[in-house]
Order: structure tokens, then sequence, then C-alpha cells
């Protein structure tokens, strides 16, 4: 997809520019394909139609079943119609044991095909179902299997559309356009030889004539496929627009953006507007046209078969299989130009489905997987480590240090030094591309990923809150099960169990999305106390205390320390309180590790840490002793 | 010719069922009493020759609907315009809740706050956010260049940005930018640190020069160093503004010359610069 650039018009003309952008993109994309890029493009939907089936994977047995059922009743149908021919024969011959005969015959071959019919649909439904059901659970695996990078460079609505939309248009194709397409060209292909081989004389101009009909609908389906992917497209942009401005509705409402984000809302909904209405014009225009070319075989059926009954060439029974045959045809051809927008639909769902399941995953970015699952005990060295996110823009540079078992360390540096990506790197969020991590004296790499992440506890500023009770938020980390009892004493520990006592309901009151009814620092208190309920053996705080006020802090502090020991912990923080106490502190300035030591040692050292340091000291000397004095983020 | 028909009333019935759904849930919505409601029946004031208190609160009780829990309780505040006032609080103090009843986001009580001598209830949204500009505690930017998240609906020229940059000390990260003013963040774009979102949002409240400025806890992830260089820069190049400023470390409240404390709803003066009042304990 190429929506960065056409979404990355900035300035205040930004959404009048982007909204002209879009649909000169829209028909510059859209060109006029020559016979090469026909002959490529015909390919392509052919593989492009396979994929959608590939999906089907795992109920062929169902789908085959249900679709021969199928297959089988619009069969009878088909013989039912020749008899009826033969009756109505007979009926003109007068014989009545032959009339009974194909009345009984006609009647039987259409209760059988709706028997058919029935089971077919049901079985065909369920077999649906379990392949939505089946495309849902892998993209949300490997929604969970994507490496940080995704999220950081995606949009959330998109990925919600892939997940919810793009499903359904898959799901619609299993469940209505994949039984009518086949049943249509099944219909098609035994009508036509059915005719022919009923008049050889006459069959074959009939044919013919059903050529223009088919021919118009197949070639159409390129604009129709152009036209839905865009508007695929623009859908996918309204809701990423909808979850930002529903994230940010409280920046919206305090500045009385209303008005404007009404409007840029409206930008992208009109682009949308736009691609649907080009998509309804083409099928409006190739459906009436579709059903006037299927009208010519029948003009022809009833104009040359009854001049010829009329001339005694032909026989009446005959015309009347000819009349209901081609009547046959018109259908199949129709549903065949209406269906060419499903399949379309499909096709542009399930090359974003498949897109998004094809994205490099974590094993790409990080390399495969590690199978070592022993306990870590928390000995961390970096050598020369270095790591970027583009190549020309290094973010750590020759970050080496030794962390022992059980020692705590500072972070401390200014807002971007790399402080919180080198924490970052210890999880494996990130990859990073030169030198080397071990843990325990074995390279980070050959750890099994989500045992060493479960031998990690973070905290950071933004703690995640879902909704549910207080219960279920504070045990979603924990490796095993927990009572009651187990949960009450962290909360005494984190100091929880003051908010919670105000709770009208204790462990049972719920919290709602993000937190909502929690302010800043008793969500905090919550992560705290899960983290306590995890019992890691690497705890990494990242500027955790920063909204906490002195009273809950005192109270964290405690806790901390207490989990703290025997564990590895490194802490971002911004109070010199916390710095001071760390075994060893590591100071950032640009990507780098200019200085390492203890409180004192840096401060006998003299330099950019001790110059930092004093000049807080001094500067709020009386806040200091309150401890509040702050240092770096 | 009959048959097409009835096979299509019968999906017809299907999908009118989850037409007819799907129509109920949105009604529901259509159906729900907006802010707009609100505040359209309100008749627009003048606020021109006024020359008493920007703000003022009266005797206010709050409690949200929702919960029994009383939020903020008989609270009397007063604050002349160019005033620098800080209100300091504890987890669930009722800090934010205040906030939000300024900010004009939750209605107060009828005849509890005066916003330019105009009670807010009575007071047309616009009045509210033409007064007052906020800086959340949890910073919100959208998805689009740094310029983008500084403009928004406003019109103003490269040199007022810059200069509201240089306040909030944010003006050298973005010079470092290859494209300055243009680079992309967010979704698509780059990532800025946590500090580095709060003092853009901080500038992006600046550069609107609302007389009010309310800044809920908003440089916690701002180190030490910077915070008191955007601190004085307020102080020296925001004179005539008002600045009400939340937070739950006194250090930060060190240019604020009265000082509030807010705890389980109740209110009570610390008036006096921060020298006086950092070494007290305040539990």
């Amino acid at each position: 997809m190429t929506n960065s650039t056409d979404t990355r018009k900035t300035g205040k003309n930004s959404s009048k520019q982007q909204k002209k952008e879009n649909q000169a993109q829209d028909i510059r994309a859209m060109g006029i394909p020559d016979s090469d890029d026909r002959i490529t493009a015909a390919a392509n939907d052919i593989i492009g139609i396979l994929n959608v089936i590939s999906f089907g994977k795992g109920v062929w047995v169902k789908l085959g079943l249900a679709l021969s059922l199928i297959v089988v009743s619009s069969a009878s149908v088909m013989v039912a119609a020749r008899i009826l021919g033969y009756l109505v024969e007979s009926l003109v011959k007068d014989s009545p044991s032959g009339t009974t005969h194909f009345a009984v015959m006609f009647i039987a071959l259409e209760t059988f095909s709706v028997g058919c019919q029935y089971f077919g649909r049901v079985i065909l439904a369920g077999a649906t179902i379990e392949i939505a059901y089946s495309i849902r659970t892998q993209l949300f695996k490997k929604m969970t299997e994507l490496p940080m990078h995704y999220f950081d460079t995606q949009p959330l609505g998109r990925t919600i559309t892939r997940l919810t939309n793009d499903v359904e248009g898959i799901e619609s194709f299993f469940n209505g356009t994949l039984a009518r397409v086949l049943i249509a060209s099944i219909n098609i292909c035994t009508v036509l030889v059915a005719m022919v081989v009923a008049d050889t004389e006459f069959g074959p101009i009939i044919v013919a004539c059903a050529i223009p009909a088919l021919l118009f609908t197949v070639s159409l389906r390129g604009p129709v496929r152009f036209w839905l992917r865009t508007y695929k497209k623009r859908s996918a942009q309204i809701n990423a627009r909808l979850a930002e401005y529903l994230n940010g509705i409280s920046v919206i409402k305090i500045f009385g953006l209303e008005i404007w984000s009404a409007k840029t809302y409206k930008d992208v909904a009109d682009a949308q507007l736009a691609a649907a209405l080009m998509s309804t014009n083409w099928n409006s225009f190739i459906r009436p046209m579709t059903v006037l070319l299927c009208s010519v075989p029948t003009l022809l059926v009833i104009w040359l078969g009854g001049t010829r009954v009329l001339e005694g060439a032909m026989e009446l029974g005959l015309l009347v299989a000819f009349v209901r045959y081609s009547e046959r045809f018109v259908s199949p051809v129709r549903t065949l130009a209406q269906e060419i927008q499903n399949i379309q639909e499909a096709l542009v769902s399930s090359e974003r489905v498949r897109k998004m399941l094809q994205e490099p995953d974590e094993a790409v970015f990080l390399g495969p997987d590690g199978h070592d699952i022993s306990n870590i005990k928390g000995h961390i060295t970096f050598d020369r480590v270095k790591m970027f996110y583009r190549e020309d823009q290094p973010v750590l540079e020759e970050v080496s240090f030794d962390v022992k078992p059980g020692m705590m360390v500072g972070l401390v540096g200014a807002t971007g030094s790399g402080k919180t990506t080198t924490v970052n790197l210890v999880p494996r969020l990130y990859p990073f591309q030169e030198g080397s991590i071990l843990i325990d004296g074995k390279k980070i790499e050959s750890y099994n990923r989500t045992r060493l992440r479960n031998a990690i506890g973070y905290v950071s500023q933004d703690v995640v809150v879902f909704t549910g009770t207080m219960r279920e938020n504070l045990v979603a980390a924990a490796t095993k099960t927990l009572s009651d009892a187990d949960i009450l004493a962290a909360c005494r520990d984190s100091g929880l169990i003051d908010i919670l006592s105000t709770l009208p309901n204790g462990l049972d009151s719920i919290l709602l999305e993000n937190g909502e009814n929690l302010s800043m620092g008793e969500r905090q208190l919550v992560a705290f106390t899960r983290m306590l309920l995890k019992n890691p053996g690497i705890m990494i705080l990242d500027e955790a205390t920063a909204n906490i006020d002195e009273r809950c802090e005192a109270l964290i502090q405690k806790a901390v320390a207490r989990v703290m020991a025997g564990r590895t912990s490194f802490v971002i923080a911004h109070r010199l309180s916390t710095i001071i106490q760390c075994d060893l502190i590591l100071v950032f300035q640009n990507g780098r590790i200019v200085e390492q030591g203890t409180h004192s040692e840096l401060m006998t050292k003299d330099g950019y840490y001790a110059s930092l340091a004093s000049h807080q000291i001094k500067k709020s000397a009386k806040s200091a002793a309150d401890g509040t004095n702050t240092l770096f983020s | 010719m009959l048959q097409g028909p009835l096979f299509d009333m019968g999906d017809c019935i299907a999908e009118w069922q989850t037409g007819f759904a799907s129509f109920k849930r949105i009604v529901e919505v259509l159906r729900m009493k907006t802010l707009g409601d609100q505040f359209n029946a309100r008749t627009d004031v003048a606020a021109s020759a006024y020359s008493g208190p920007l703000l003022m609160v009266k005797n206010l009780d709050f409690v949200f609907p929702e919960t029994e829990r009383k939020i903020l309780s008989n609270i009397n505040l007063t604050i002349r315009a160019g005033a620098r006032v800080g209100i300091l609080g504890p987890i669930g103090s009722g800090k934010s809740t205040l906030m939000s009843l300024v900010a004009g986001l939750v209605d107060p009580p009828p005849g509890s706050m005066f916003l330019q001598g105009v009670d807010l209830v009575g007071a047309k949204r616009e009045f509210v956010t033409e007064h007052v500009a906020v800086v959340p505690q949890k910073s919100f930017l959208f998805a689009g260049s740094i310029r983008f998240n500084l403009v928004l609906d406003q019109d103003y020229s490269d040199e007022l940005l810059w200069k509201s940059l240089e306040t909030v000390c944010l003006d050298q990260d973005i010079r470092l930018f290859k494209e300055g003013l243009d680079t992309w963040i967010g979704e698509w774009g780059i990532n800025l640190s946590g500090g580095q979102k709060q003092r853009l949002a901080l500038a992006r409240a600046l550069v609107r020069k609302k007389p009010l400025l309310l800044l809920d806890d908003c440089l916690s992830a701002v180190d030490a160093v910077t915070e008191e260089k955007i601190l004085s820069n307020l102080d020296r190049e925001l004179r005539g503004l008002t600045v009400i400023w939340v937070a739950h470390r006194m250090s930060t409240l060190k240019k604020c010359a009265e000082v509030y404390a807010l705890d389980r709803g109740i209110l009570t003066v610390r008036r006096g610069g921060v020298g006086e009042d950092a070494n007290d304990k305040l539990h």
C-alpha cells in the first residue's frame, strides 16, 4: 500500500491537497491496460482466486461435499428442463401414460433438487464459518507475533480493518459467491452443450450469440476491481482516522476542534464516497448491459425456432426445451456479472489479509527463536551494542556494561539519549545490529523469547488497564494461578490496598478501558502490584514513578525494594533519591554511555553526571532535603 | 419469472432483520444527549468591560452521577488575571476533575464556577475554548507533521510556532530533524519520546495565547534541567498569562506564588512561595 505518500500531506491546506491527491492517484492508477497487461492481469486473477480458495484449507471435504450437492441440485433442475420438453411433446401427441410418466419424473427431480440444495447450503454455511474463524484466529496470532516495529508504524485503524472488514469479504466469498459462480459456470456450460447436442444446426448459432455477453462480463472486471480496491483503501483510512480521533477526543474538545475534526473526517469520507459511487456506477452499467446481451439468444430461439416449428422443420417440444435453456442461460450469466464484483471484493480482501499474514514477524526481525529455557539469574552484559532503526541514524553506539545478578542499575541522560532503547533490548522488543548481549553468560538470542520475557517485569509510565475487574487486571501478567489472599497480600505490599478499600466492590470493582476511572497514580499502583504478583527475575522501571505523589511513592519504593532484592533491575527515573541508591549508574549522551559507576564514584570523577547532579542540588537545596529533587528524565 | 423474485424476497427478510438491528443501534447513538444540545441553547456573552477575578469557584461540590464517590466538596477559589496558581494533591484527590470542570469538559453545578464573571453553566462552549487552553496529563498528538499538530484548525506563522517551541525548549530537538516542522510524527512517522511529546503538547497550548492556561502535571516526563528552563521561560515571556498548574510534587510549583493543596476533594490554602512549603510533609 502506498497510502503513506498520499496521507503525508501537511500544512494548513492538507485536507484539500490530500483530496486532490487522492483523486489524481485514483485516476492515474486506473490506466488503460495493454494486451500484455491483460494477460498478466488474467493470470493474476486466477492466482488470486486460487489464493482465496486456499483459505478453505482444513475444510476441503465439507466444502467439496457442499459444492457437489449444490451442483447435483442444479444438474437435476437441468434434466428436469429436458423432461418438461418431453412432457409437452407427449401432451401434444396425446399419450396419457407418457404424460404421467414424465410429470412424475419432473416432480421427483425438482424435489430431489430442493433437498440437495438445502443440505448443500447448510454444510456450506458451516464450512464458511469455520474458514472465517480460522482466518480470524490466524490474523490474531499473527498480530501477536509481529515485531514492535510494525505497530510503531502502522495505523491502528488499518489493522482493525484487516481483522474485520476483510475477513467478512472472504467469508461472503465462500458463503455465497463460490457456490453461485460454480453453479453459474456449470449451468452455462451444460446449457451450451445441451443446446448443441439437442440440435446440431440450430444449437451452435444460439451458442455463438451468447459469446458477446460472456466476453462483456469477463472483460469489465478490471475497473470494477480498481474502484473496489480504492474503496477499501479509503475505508481503512476512515477507520484509521476514527481510531485516532476517538483516542484524542479530549484534545478535540479542549481546543474546540469539533468543526475542524469533522471537516478533516469529511475529506476522508468524501474520498470513500467517490470511490463507492464509481464502483456503483460501473455495476449499474454492467448489470443491465448483461441482461440486454443475454436476451439476444432468447430472442433468436423464439424467432428462428418459431419459424422452423411453423415450417415443420423442428418439433414443438424441442422449441420449448430451447426456450427453457436460453432462460437457464440468461440467469447464470447475469449471476456472473453480479458476482464479478464479489469476486473482486474477495480478491482485494484476500490480498490484504495475505499481506498481513506475510508481514515479516519477530522471527524475521529478531532471528529464529532460541530454545534455552533455563532459569535466568540476571547477569546481563552488553558488549559494544549498536542499534538503529534507520541506518543513517544510530540510536545506540558502543554501549557496553556488565550487571551482576541482583544489581540495581540507574539509567540517566536527556530525553532521546538511548535509555529506553537500551532497556527495550533486554526483553528483545527490537533487534540490535552490532555487538552482543549476554544473559547469564549465554547469548540473548539463545533464549526462548517468551520464556525470556516472562522472566522480565516491565512497568512504564503508560499503564495498560483493560475493562474488567480489579482482580483480572492484577493477575493478567501472572504465570501461575493466584488466590485472593495472595492478591491482597501484594496489594498491601504495594499500597494499592488503600485505594482498594475506597472502592465499593474491592477486587471485584470494574475498571474501565485505559483505567479511565483511576487516576494516573492509581494506575501506576495497579502496574506495580501486577509486577509483585508476577515475581519476575529482572525488573525494568521506565519512568515509572513519574506520576506518583510522595505518599504513594514511599510505599512503592518500599515494595520495589522488596521485589528487587536478589533481582537485577533497571531503573529510568527522575529522582536523584532513586538514582543515588543504584549500584551502577549509566550516564547516556547521544546514544553512548559517557560515564558509569556508583553515585559517589561519579561525583568524585567530577564529569557530566557530577555537574548535572550538583547543579540540581544547588538549584533547589531545600527540595532535595524533601527527596523531591529530580535529575534527568 | 415468479421464482426469482420469490427467492429474492427470502433474502430480503434476512437482510431486513440485519438492517433493522443496525438501524436501531445507530439511532441509539444519535439520540444520546450531546454537548451541543447543552450548549447551543445558551446565549453569547459579551465579556468586554470586566475587571473582576478571571476565575471564581464558589462553594463547589461535585459528585459524578455514575458513582457515589464525592470528588470535590465545598471548593472556594479566586484566581486573578496574571496569577500563577499551583494545586498540589495526591492520587485521586480530585485534581483532574477540577481541571475538567474549568476546561468545560464537565458541567459544574449552576452558580459555582465563573469565568470572566460568567457562570460556566450558562456559557457557550466557544466561550470556554476561547479563554482556556489546557495541557492534559497524557499528551495526545495527531498523526501528522509537527506543524500540523501545532496549527490544527488555526493559521500561525512559522515564526510564532518556533517561538512557542523555544519557550518549551523543543526548538533544538526539531532543528535536528531533517524536515524540521514538517517532520511526520505518530503513525507512519517518527516516535517522539515521552518528554518531547509533552513539550509539543505544551507548545500547542501556548501558541494559542489563551488568557488562562491549565497545566495538568504536563511536564512529568521532562527532565528536571529542561523543566526548570521551561518554567523560567514561561515566567519571563508570558507575564500577562494566568496559569493554573496542577502537580503532585512541590518542586514543580516553584514559580507559583499561590499554592493550594487538594486532598480527598477538600481544598486548603497554602499561600506563599515554595521555599516556605518545601519541607512540609503533605501527610
